[in-house]
């Protein structure tokens, strides 16, 4: 019984969300809104990863976006100078991902709260600079163009191209919540309450800490890929500032350590400002302004908010009616 | 669907909240983009609140006027030209998303906008993938209209381009010790690299180079260094903050050699930060004030917005819709929209800004054009088109340059 609740608990939200998801295209009629939940979807992946690592784990990496920039430049580099297949190109670069998150992690995590996220940062810093300045190998400034996937002459449309990436988050949120569920999130979640604790108890600290840096490094490469994919350009923004404020947006206004946290932050971090953008020169205010009452009213974000809701609703449904007495209560 | 018009003749659409259609996708299901029908529609897609918001406003300012004029003018065949505008932040993604609304939801003829190079360059494959005309503005990095460049062409001056007219103005001048000093981002060390092999050409020598970080708040080593070097004159590649920066130390340590500063201290935060500092430098600019019509485009631009020192900013949004507005003339285009076919229509703008590659806009000097054809989508020519000002009373303001006393020891 407990298994099957588990199982349950796992594969409900994500088979929900792949339902509606599946929806989606034969919903809307412009391919400008395909991509805004194209790009919900790659923003999910990317900060999953992060939510793992940070909301889990209690590790906090400012490099991710280095990792999704890498996975980018990875994947164009071995598609268009190595001429290699999509279907070659794409394990490789996360091999790379998983790589470069291994030799960076072993001295890395030793670190821990703001030193961790200084050194992850500087990873970041270091791959814009790289990607800026090796004109000869990564295009400079003016970044690489992104080839069309094909398969057997047949060139990927939008919205074939959204099913996938649909799908590969879908896989990614039952992999994160079979983690949450099972002995390895509550391993994680003991590196974040007390790693010393955590270690008396028989957990492999940094076994942990760095199989869960691995994990959300990669995601982040995967992430990175179908953006380049999806904009079918890379550059080197894609390792840049505004990647990593979106990435802590989405943690802030999703909520971190839930389920489906990413998602939510995900679809209002992409979507607000194209309705902002209504109000002109006031838009960046508003949406600071609507951050800052997040933070303020809602610290455990949409996800928090989502629970006390529904308790709401169902403590008033529970609740008697004034004047209703219930079965064996005496009325004074 | 919120629609403003103002008291000018521009009419500037607001985007319609469409975020709702996404979050009930029913509502969504009948958000289809319907050209037909409505205004000619062009997208403005800038930063106007980031980094390089300076240079976003005023080319949007110099984009309203040209709009304004045609529109006061009856329209092109009678039709109004309405304007789309977003805010790209100076984020590539934010801005390449913006740039497939105009193309898909907005339904607009063409894409004006891009001065940062990186939200420049973000646009380009949605150029490329929707087939619609994009005209980017001063986006610099060389390789942006590198052939095959279906559909997009650039209308500012390339980083090379500036170079080349900074080595030429030196080696002219009859500099001998050239010290180049630039900061650590790309269109620093880029312009750096091609200034010196320009003057490598012209066969002047760098006697020193030294890189800063942009956010570094103490350059005296490398001032310092710079004077050790006995140069004869200095140029800078900064952007707005740190160019100020490396003008007050200069001012500080009492260099007072002749110095060049990039085409960044045209933007007013670098010569407001700077202040007396900033005085006597010269910048590489595209605006000839002695034309008798780029004179009038300043009174206009003054009338409507404020005054506005004469640099290449404004210049291109006029420009760049001249082009557009020209191209819409087409008969082809025409031909197109009567039809109400979108896609033709776009193709026809491409085609016909390419036949009218030879326009004569309000940049370069009087009788330079720009140089648009069918393998070439980048405007500006090497000959011609820069025009040196200097920097006068305290950063204020922008007047043209005195070369007589712009003299090695002077």
């Amino acid at each position: 019984m407990k298994s099957l609740n588990t199982a349950r608990s796992m594969l409900a939200g994500p088979a929900l969300i792949l339902l509606v998801g599946a929806l989606v295209p034969l919903l809307l009629t412009s391919g400008f809104h395909l991509r805004l939940v194209t790009i919900i979807c790659i923003y999910t992946i990317l900060c999953t990863g992060f939510n793992l690592l940070y909301g889990y784990a209690g590790q906090i990496s400012m490099g991710q976006q280095g990792f999704f920039a890498l996975g980018a430049y990875a994947f164009t580099l071995l598609m268009s100078a190595g001429n290699w297949s999509f279907w070659s190109a794409l394990p490789a670069a996360l091999l790379i991902c998983a790589g470069v998150a291994l030799l960076i992690g072993i001295p890395l995590l030793r670190l821990r709260s703001h030193y961790l996220a200084m050194a992850t940062l500087c990873f970041g810093l270091v791959f814009a600079g790289i990607a800026s300045r090796w004109i000869e190998f990564t295009g400079g400034t003016a970044g690489m163009m992104v080839p069309s996937v094909k398969f057997s002459g047949h060139i990927v449309s939008r919205t074939e191209l959204y099913y996938a990436i649909l799908l590969i988050m879908v896989l990614v949120l039952v992999m994160q919540n079979f983690i949450v569920s099972t002995h390895m999130g509550r391993a994680l979640m003991s590196l974040r309450g007390d790693e010393t604790a955590a270690q008396s108890l028989g957990v492999n600290v940094t076994a942990w800490k760095l199989r869960i840096f691995i994990l959300s490094s990669v995601l982040a490469g995967l992430a990175g890929i179908a953006s380049a994919v999806v904009n079918r350009q890379v550059n080197p923004s894609f390792s840049e500032f505004p990647i990593l404020v979106s990435i802590l947006t989405i943690a802030v206004v999703g909520g971190l350590g839930t389920r489906y946290g990413a998602l939510l932050g995900a679809c209002v971090v992409v979507i607000a400002p194209q309705g902002l953008a209504a109000f002109g020169e006031s838009e960046t205010i508003i949406y600071g302004v609507c951050l800052l009452l997040f933070l303020m009213f809602m610290p455990h974000g949409l996800s928090g908010l989502i629970p006390k809701l529904f308790g709401r609703i169902r403590r008033k449904a529970a609740s008697p009616a004034p004047g209703v007495v219930k079965a064996g209560e005496i009325k004074p | 669907m919120n629609k403003t018009t103002n008291q000018d003749p521009v009419v500037v659409r607001n985007p319609t909240p469409s975020w709702r259609a996404i979050l009930l996708c029913v509502l969504a299901s009948m958000g289809s983009a319907a050209w037909a029908g409505t205004p000619l529609r062009v997208c403005y897609v800038d930063d106007r609140s980031g980094v390089a918001a300076d240079t976003g406003i005023q080319s949007f300012n110099g984009f309203q006027i040209a709009v304004s004029e045609i529109n006061d003018a009856g329209g092109i065949n009678g039709q109004k030209v309405e304007v789309v505008s977003y805010d790209g932040k100076t984020d590539p993604q934010l801005t390449a998303t913006f740039a497939s609304r105009c193309a898909e939801d907005d339904g607009a003829l063409a894409i004006v906008g891009g001065n940062p190079s990186a939200p420049a360059a973000a646009m380009i494959p949605v150029a490329s993938e929707y087939e619609i005309p994009y005209l980017m503005l001063s986006a610099g990095t060389d390789n942006l209209t590198d052939m095959p460049a279906p559909f997009h062409f650039r209308v500012g001056p390339r980083n090379a381009q500036d170079a080349a007219a900074i080595a030429e103005l030196i080696a002219r001048q009859g500099f001998k010790r050239v010290a180049l000093i630039n900061n650590s981002l790309p269109f620093g060390t880029d312009s750096a690299h091609a200034t010196e092999a320009a003057l490598k050409t012209s066969g002047v020598p760098v006697v020193i180079q030294q890189t800063y970080d942009i956010n570094a708040t103490d350059l005296s080593p490398q001032i310092g260094r710079l004077r050790s070097a006995n140069p004869d004159v200095i140029v800078v590649f900064p952007y707005a903050a740190d160019g100020a920066r490396v003008l007050r130390t200069l001012q500080q340590q009492g260099i007072s050699l002749p110095r060049i500063v990039a085409r960044s201290a045209l933007l007013n935060t670098l010569r407001e930060l700077a202040g007396d500092a900033s005085d006597g430098v010269l910048v590489p600019n595209t605006v000839d004030m002695q034309r008798p019509d780029v004179k009038k485009f300043f009174d206009s631009y003054k009338t409507r917005f404020g005054e506005a020192q004469p640099t290449m900013y404004p210049v291109l949004g006029y420009d760049a819709a001249k082009m557009f507005l020209q191209a819409i003339a087409d008969p082809a285009v025409q031909k197109a929209l009567a039809a109400d076919e979108l896609a033709d229509a776009r193709v026809a703008i491409r085609d016909a800004l390419i036949r009218n590659g030879n326009y004569q806009g309000l940049q370069g000097h009087a009788g330079a054009t720009y140089q648009f054809g069918p393998d070439r989508h980048h405007g500006p020519p090497d000959q011609n088109w820069f025009v040196f000002v200097q920097v006068a009373d305290k950063g204020k303001h922008l007047v043209a340059a005195d070369l007589a006393t712009f003299k090695p020891g002077s």
